[in-house]
């Protein structure tokens, strides 16, 4: 049986997984998408930027865990609120943030480009489920 | 507007697609589906039945007979030639355009569709 990566297209000498790498690689030459690989670099090198990211994280859940709970997180509410003042404070942050907002605005609008001329949601249908999705 | 070049690597692989049997079997599936005369009618029997019952429940007078009644509108519309077709042709294409996501987020090195899809109840 043939590898479904291997299956031809209406042009046989491309296959399906091609055209989609091909696409890939064109994605991967935009400017958002440079800029975020960049911005995705130097967050992995700044150890204070991803322990500041991770204790924000940790101090979101918290105070979530508290509202499911109904108990008093004051406390925990102004933590998160400084821990976020520090986070718009830190440019490693602030710019992967930034250049991720950018890469998903473009991903977004080529999906919609390739959805509605296929009439159907190419990422809403491929995307891996999880949670209530089920 | 999206940026020129990726509209211009966007056409083959939309072509691409477009050309695949299990593409064509799915939009000739889906088109049946929305449009067949008896499943619409069996639809429409089950979204008014279906209002009628909640209203019923919501005031405590639901039977466990009207309860069967409308699993059994469920049950038809769901066996039904035309969409046992459409949900099997569904599955294919899907199948096919996950294989496709998969190829062009190698490239990407995180998942294309997790990132660009519409937000669901998921977020």
């Amino acid at each position: 049986m043939m590898h479904e990566s291997q299956r031809q297209t209406a042009d046989p000498s491309i296959s399906l997984c091609e055209v989609g790498e091909k696409l890939g690689a064109a994605i991967v030459a935009t400017a958002e998408y440079q800029a975020f690989a960049e911005a995705d670099r130097r967050f992995r090198r700044d150890a204070q930027a991803r322990e500041l990211l991770g204790k924000y994280q940790e101090a979101q859940q918290t105070v979530q865990l508290m509202q499911q709970l109904r108990n008093d997180g004051t406390e925990e509410a102004r933590r998160l609120e400084d821990l976020q003042k520090t986070l718009e404070a830190n440019k490693t942050l602030t710019s992967y943030f930034d250049a991720q907002q950018k890469l998903v605005a473009l991903l977004t609008e080529l999906n919609q480009f390739i959805s509605e001329r296929l009439n159907v949601d190419f990422a809403g249908l491929t995307k891996p489920r999880t949670g209530c999705c089920g | 507007m999206l940026n020129i070049d990726l509209h211009h690597a966007a056409e083959p692989f939309i072509a691409a697609v477009r050309g695949l049997e299990e593409y064509n079997a799915y939009v000739k599936a889906e088109t049946a589906f929305q449009s067949d005369p008896g499943l619409r009618e069996i639809r429409k029997h089950f979204n008014e039945r279906s209002t009628e019952l909640q209203t019923k429940q919501a005031t405590g007078t639901l039977t466990q007979e009207e309860i069967a009644e409308l699993r059994g509108v469920q049950t038809s519309l769901n066996a039904h030639p035309v969409t046992t077709e459409y949900i099997h042709a569904r599955q294919k294409i899907v199948a096919t355009l996950q294989e496709c996501n998969r190829g062009l987020s190698q490239e990407l090195g995180f998942d294309f569709a997790s990132a660009a899809a519409p937000p669901s109840c998921c977020g």
